[in-house]
């Protein structure tokens, strides 16, 4: 059999690349997201958001991702909302957490900007949220880029954890090939590939970023 | 006697040549102050005399030992004390440790003894009570005394200053500069990268002044601050003096 | 009210054994690891072409591929090519792996990160190039590296996790199996996730209190901490160097 077991198999991997991939673009959305508001929030060190935002960030940094994904998926139906689909828990999840290790980019890099930038928008009238809008931000954006993409690659990879819900993303489906045909080395090694494929550009693009920002 | 001596000294970085043949004799006791404009090749050459850049043509000779011989290149060690622009001194160390660190792994002088030369040495730059203290907690002027301590002790016949008070609070300058005199005062060879005009009168014996690479003028600087003889040497004074 | 609770209690000796291998599994890996590190490190700034090169496509072949993949590979697929692991010793090994290639990077840093007036300034005054390392780069690297370097171990403790996927009845495979038989999700996992914060915690409390003391200069200036949470403050001390 061979190798054309794998090559007969190329639709059920194509499947999970684009699972793998479809979580990894909509967690990079929401975990941006939610990343860029908490973290602005956190910088703004508004008293009463502090605690709750702390505590946010010292749960979901300081406890495994899959323990998190678990918790969401079957406390899911604990609580009775059946049928939670794998896709939505896995998503949760994963935006939660990597929206705490995002907003922490942003906020060292909003902090990054030096003191007298805000005083010099203040003191030409702008608003609390013109500050952040116009003058804070974009200088935050090159500062926070190579990080951000770094984190990125890191997310990319956390997505093989939605495979211990039952999601069928790249991993899961590779060990449904495993099933059917054995040759666990070659199915792996397949798999390990396209991640590679996947991280690879990012690692260069983040690197070069970083060198960019170095010499700005 | 000659302690120093550079024959057609030529040494580039990649495309960029910055010696472009550099004679100079540097005779014991002498203090020679190095003057010129940023990226004129004056830095360079106070490296390349204590073999920090490898060069490509020329002889660099210090008391009488071929610098420019790879084999022997690290000898300059044993009788060159260098102070930088930057201080350099290593943070993880008390004053006192960065002074003895040498005494006892070079010189291999036993833990005691290093460390009365040590307080010795901060005692010459007045600052034997902060043996103690790493480099941090230290100002600037501090700390660059702390360097220049750290080469004397070595008991160098030669000092290189490499803009040793560039770095430094103009405040602090003064400092600095009152080691660097006391120094030349007890005989001291020294050669001194300075932009510190009133320092190169009082102090040196020779002014050289570099442009591009090149010895464009030397001499007494009396006659050289005065009246140079070089266009050149009287634009770069002029912008010195009257900035 | 507190029946579920005492339930998930009456399984406290079970949770006990799980924490003891997390624990083992995640310090023996970190050891592991850190002579990965080291050893790569070294290869990656050998004279040697070809150590170079395997240097890097170590690093870069972890760094940009999943770590349950890498487990699984070595669980599942090694058998394949006649290596036998068992589920704590894969987990020791893919943990191992994995966090050697990222401190492989830190220590290459660290190294880097000695500036080169100090190298300079050591020349100068005669240090032969091994005490140049010893007296001078070698205690810089490692101040700088301290903070990351644990920051990797944590990660590793939480990574180990994954091994759970293998069935080592660690915290989490082991609140999965409770969580079966009870169905009191919330109660079980609540329990888990304070255990995995606590171990984190703890050693990011650890850390701190040992850089303070071994560290002179001491590793952070002194004075008021501008964020006092553990965890936190080691994210600060990663940035920070």
């Amino acid at each position: 059999m061979g190798w054309q077991g794998i090559i007969d198999s190329s639709g059920i991997l194509f499947t999970g690349f684009v699972n793998t991939l479809t979580l990894s673009i909509a967690t990079i959305i929401l975990g941006t997201a939610l990343g860029l508001v908490v973290g602005v929030l956190r910088a703004a060190r508004i008293p009463a958001l502090r605690a709750p935002l702390r505590i946010y960030l010292e749960v979901f940094r300081g406890s495994p991702l899959l323990v998190q994904m678990l918790f969401i998926y079957f406390g899911a139906a604990y609580l009775g909302l059946r049928g939670v689909e794998t896709f939505i828990a896995a998503l949760v999840a994963l935006t939660l957490y990597e929206g705490a290790l995002i907003s922490e980019i942003f906020r060292a890099g909003i902090e990054a900007v030096p003191r007298g930038q805000r005083e010099a928008a203040r003191s030409i009238g702008l608003s609390r949220f013109q500050i952040e809008r116009y003058v804070i931000l974009p200088q935050t954006f090159t500062i926070v880029l190579p990080p951000l993409v770094g984190q990125y690659i890191g997310l990319v990879k956390d997505t093989a954890l939605a495979t211990a819900i039952g999601y069928f993303e790249l991993v899961r489906e590779g060990q449904a090939i495993i099933d059917r045909i054995g040759m666990p080395i070659e199915v792996f090694v397949v798999i390990a590939a396209i991640y590679f494929v996947i991280c690879y550009p990012m690692s260069l693009v983040a690197r070069r970023l970083e060198k960019r920002a170095l010499h700005a | 006697m000659t302690m120093i001596e550079l024959k057609n000294v030529h040494k580039s970085f990649d495309d960029l040549e910055v010696l472009k043949g550099v004679d100079l004799a540097v005779e014991k006791g002498e203090v020679v102050i190095i003057i010129g404009a940023s990226g004129s090749g004056k830095s360079t050459m106070l490296r390349v005399i204590n073999n920090l850049e490898p060069i490509q043509g020329g002889e660099v000779w210090v008391k009488g030992i071929p610098i420019h011989d790879p084999k022997r290149a690290d000898e300059v060690h044993q009788y060159v004390g260098m102070v930088f622009q930057q201080f350099n001194l290593f943070p993880h160390l008390t004053a006192l440790a960065n002074v003895t660190l040498a005494l006892q792994k070079v010189k291999k002088i036993d833990a005691g003894e290093a460390r009365r030369m040590g307080v010795a040495a901060l005692k010459r730059v007045g600052l034997e009570d902060k043996a103690g203290a790493y480099p941090a907690e230290l100002s600037g002027g501090q700390q660059q005394r702390v360097a220049i301590a750290r080469a004397l002790a070595l008991e160098p016949d030669v000092m290189l200053f490499d803009e040793a008070t560039s770095a430094l609070d103009p405040e602090l300058v003064g400092e600095v500069t009152g080691v660097m005199r006391q120094l030349a005062e007890e005989g001291m060879t020294m050669l001194v990268v300075t932009h510190e005009m009133g320092f190169a009168r009082d102090v040196g014996d020779r002014v050289v002044f570099i442009d591009e690479g090149q010895i464009a003028e030397e001499g007494p600087p009396a006659i050289l601050f005065t009246s140079p003889s070089n266009p050149r040497t009287k634009q770069f004074l002029y912008r010195v003096l009257h900035r | 009210m507190l029946a579920p609770w005492a339930t998930t209690f009456s399984y406290a000796p079970a949770f006990l054994n799980a924490l003891w291998l997390t624990t083992a599994m995640s310090v023996l890996a970190f050891l592991f690891a850190f002579i990965l590190g080291v050893l790569g490190a070294l290869a990656r700034r050998s004279h040697f072409r070809l150590l170079r090169f395997i240097g890097a496509v170590y690093v870069e072949g972890i760094r940009n591929t999943p770590v349950l993949l890498q487990l699984f590979m070595i669980y599942f697929a090694l058998p394949q090519a006649g290596i036998r692991f068992d589920a704590f010793q894969a987990g020791v090994a893919a943990l191992a792996v994995n966090a050697g290639a990222y401190l492989t990077e830190i220590i290459r840093a660290g190294l880097q990160s000695v500036p080169r007036g100090q190298l300079e300034a050591a020349r100068s005054i005669g240090l032969a190039p091994r005490d140049v390392f010893r007296s001078v780069v070698f205690p810089q690297a490692l101040r700088s590296v301290y903070p990351p370097v644990i920051n990797q171990f944590i990660q590793v403790i939480l990574g180990s996790s994954l091994v759970s996927q293998i069935a080592l009845p660690e915290l989490t495979n082991t609140a999965q199996t409770i969580n079966s038989q009870t169905l009191l999700t919330m109660h079980i996992f609540t329990v888990v996730l304070v255990l995995y914060l606590f171990l984190s915690n703890v050693t990011a409390l650890v850390a701190d209190l040992v850089g303070r003391r071994a560290f002179k200069p001491p590793l952070y200036p002194s004075g008021p901490r501008r964020r006092p949470g553990l965890l936190s403050r080691v994210g600060h001390m990663v940035r920070g160097s």
